[in-house]
């Protein structure tokens, strides 16, 4: 790559516009551009950065001065151009910012789209091609990748720290020659696609994660075995409980047969408390009976004693002159009536001391009041009375008596019953008892049924969970199938990620080795010091002596430039060599030799580092711009007399106005 | 042999991967979110197709 111009209108202190063509031939490939301090040598790499990438290290890039004086809605534009031939095409490079003032302010000018960025590409056959914005922009980058830019375009204080930073061991993994190293090697690809590797395996281990019911498979195994361990458990509880319950539903059975054995004992004490009852109750009907047969006979037991003699009285009054001569019915006052009125009942006259009458008289003897006759009679009929009482009493006596006799007699059943009762009660038990005992017997029997029918549930219920995982378990291995491969996607990557990682080792090494070969071979043109640059993990510079002891506080200004330099030439130089094809990590960002231009790249030498720096800086590259302080001029130019090019000189005009003028190198 | 097969087929998806991620890498260099994604895409891809 060769850059044949720039040119730049409007950019920071370049009012006008400004060009300045390089030098391009390789027998004198220089171009020196110089300028006291603050006159816009950085500026000008900043001017290359904008161009090509739109970006720089100021807020604004447009002219103070042309700025302040456009009025209100006035319009300025910044413009810059570059020329460069890159693999036998020529590009030109042209990008436009444009901007308006409202408010005082200038704003970037929405009239146009953005900014003009375009490339114009000349083949060695004169065919132009115009690319514009992202086309534009891809086309750049392939050119020179923007992290390559700030190697092949040093500022010199930058130089300086970079050299300081390499040889104090500051680089760190993240520093930017580390990136830079890493970036135009191809470590940094490298490295991106270890990272990219790892985020999509982390992405599929995740899906596999998520699709996989591997753990969720598990899970419901565990579940399902210990739903069946469960169910052994209970079923051998059950198997306990039903064998229980069997047992106790046999001693329900005795207890029930011992129950109906004992059923007519119960009957028996029944009919015993019934003797014993109608006992009570004929004790007391005999006693009562007892006492009325002393009663009665006491008040009425004469008539039946007297009896003989009442019957011995009137077999007496039988005797025939005991009878009753008189004319039964007709008493005394009946006679004497008859006296009185001299006249029969029957109507006939009775005359005195007729026969009739005497008769009368004679009668009148024999009859009541004053018969003994009638009184016989009377007395008789008395004693028939007694008599007859006599017999009643002892009728009604020996009934009584009788009744007495037969409820003895049932008392004296009554009692045998009870003996017999006894007998047969006192061998039996007591069947309330043995109820209780059957009916604990049931409770249990029935507890245990209870506990059956419990444990056959809950048994059923885990038989149906066993079930439901079954089938989940079934219906994960579908998915489980297609997350594995997922697992395998990821085990993949982390493969990958292993061979990529460990041909990486391999080839950093053989670069490191190759860059301190180098390094250690340019620092040497620029000192002649007995030491040895080595590189670690993170490119930082080592320093060693000849008996390989580190030297701390080796470096000076001039000798970290130089650092800095023999490690970008030693990059560029193992940038540019060619790749084998066999080379597996052969993508290299760029194999084409950069031109290197330079800020101040002499600033921190003393002569003799200078003088070593014109002597070797052209074996570096095929192109060199510096922009370089008037001070270093003088012995810059006589040092690399023969091999200048182009000479340019930048000069202040004002404090917002820089000029560049071509020095006439003829 | 299948070993060497497989292996030769590993170095082509290390290649391919490679060879994607540097051109995406010089394509985007202004869109790195969208470049990483637009890289694991492909890597994604690339795995799926060797993993059979």
């Amino acid at each position: 790559m060769n850059i044949n111009y720039i040119e730049i209108t409007n950019f920071r202190q370049f009012k006008e516009k400004m060009r300045i063509d390089f030098s391009c031939f390789d027998s004198n490939k220089i171009t020196i551009v110089f300028g006291e301090s603050a006159t816009g040598k950085t500026t000008l790499i900043e001017a290359f950065k904008w161009i090509l990438y739109g970006k720089s290290d100021y807020n604004n890039e447009y002219n103070h001065d042309v700025a302040s004086k456009i009025g209100e809605n006035g319009k300025t534009a910044i413009v810059g151009e570059i020329g460069f031939d890159y693999n036998n095409n020529s590009y030109s490079v042209k990008r436009e910012k444009h901007f308006v003032k409202r408010n005082n302010k200038l704003k970037q000018d929405s009239s146009f789209d953005n900014y003009i960025f375009e490339i114009r590409i000349t083949n060695r056959n004169g065919i132009n091609k115009m690319y514009a914005k992202d086309d534009a922009k891809r086309i750049i980058e392939k050119v020179m990748h923007p992290s390559l830019f700030e190697y092949f375009f040093l500022e010199g204080e930058k130089l300086n720290k970079y050299g300081q930073d390499m040889s104090q061991g500051k680089n760190g993994q993240t520093s930017p020659f580390s990136r830079a190293v890493k970036g135009l090697l191809g470590i940094e690809s490298i490295n991106t696609s270890i990272k990219d590797l790892n985020v999509v395996r982390d992405k599929f281990m995740s899906d596999f994660v998520t699709m996989s019911n591997d753990e969720k498979t598990v899970a419901y195994q565990n579940s399902k075995r210990a739903f069946k361990a469960q169910n052994e458990k209970k079923l051998e509880i059950m198997n306990k409980a039903k064998k229980e319950e069997e047992a106790y539903k046999g001693l329900v059975k005795e207890k029930e047969a011992e129950i109906e054995q004992n059923a007519s004992a119960e009957e028996k004490q029944k009919r015993l408390n019934d003797v014993n009852e109608r006992i009570s109750k004929l004790k007391i009907l005999i006693n009562n009976e007892r006492d009325e047969i002393f009663q009665r006979f006491r008040n009425d037991g004469y008539k039946y004693l007297m009896k003989k003699l009442v019957k011995q009285s009137r077999d007496t009054f039988d005797d025939e002159n005991m009878m009753y001569k008189g004319i039964p019915g007709i008493d005394a006052d009946a006679i004497d009536f008859i006296f009185e009125h001299k006249r029969c009942i029957c109507g006939a006259e009775i005359k005195e001391n007729s026969d009739e009458w005497n008769t009368l008289i004679a009668l009148r003897k024999n009859i009541p009041p004053e018969s003994i006759s009638s009184e016989i009679t009377k007395y008789k009929e008395r004693l028939s009375s007694k008599e007859r009482e006599g017999e009643l009493f002892y009728k009604s006596y020996i009934s009584k008596i009788t009744q007495y006799e037969n409820h003895i007699n049932d008392l004296n059943k009554e009692k045998v019953k009870k003996e017999n009762l006894d007998d047969e009660l006192r061998n039996t038990k007591e069947v309330s008892n043995i109820k209780k005992r059957r009916d604990e017997y049931q409770k249990s029997a029935d507890k245990n049924k209870q506990q059956v029918n419990r444990l056959y549930f809950e048994i059923e219920n885990n038989k149906r969970e066993i079930e439901k995982y079954d089938r989940l378990i079934q219906s994960f291995e579908a998915s489980n199938k297609e997350a594995r491969k997922y697992k395998k996607y990821s085990d993949y990557c982390s493969y990958l990620i292993d061979k990529i990682t460990s041909l990486r080792t391999v080839k950093e090494e053989e670069i490191k080795k190759t860059l301190s070969s180098e390094i250690n071979n340019m620092f040497k043109k620029f000192y002649d010091e007995s030491v040895n640059f080595t590189l670690d993990e993170s490119y930082n510079i080592h320093i060693v002596d000849k008996n390989n002891n580190e030297i701390k506080t080796f470096a000076s200004g001039g000798q970290n430039v130089a650092i800095a330099l023999a490690f970008i030439s030693a990059i560029v130089k193992v940038n540019a060599e060619k790749v084998s094809e066999n080379d597996l990590l052969n993508e290299k960002l760029n194999s084409e030799l950069y031109p290197l231009v330079m800020d101040a790249p002499t600033s921190n030498f003393d002569p003799t580092g200078l003088k070593n720096f014109c002597d070797n800086i052209p074996d570096v590259t095929n192109q060199i711009i510096l922009f370089v302080n008037n001070k270093d001029g003088k012995l810059l130019k006589d040092s690399l007399t023969g091999i200048i090019g182009k000479e340019y000189t930048i000069q202040k005009k004002g404090t917002y106005e820089s000029v560049i003028k071509e020095e006439n190198y003829e | 042999m299948e070993q060497n097969r497989n292996e030769i087929i590993d170095i082509e998806i290390i290649k391919k991967i490679w060879n994607k991620i540097n051109t995406m890498e010089k394509e985007n260099y202004y869109s790195n979110e969208f470049s990483s994604k637009k890289r694991q895409e492909l890597i994604t891809k690339y795995v799926k197709e060797s993993v059979k």
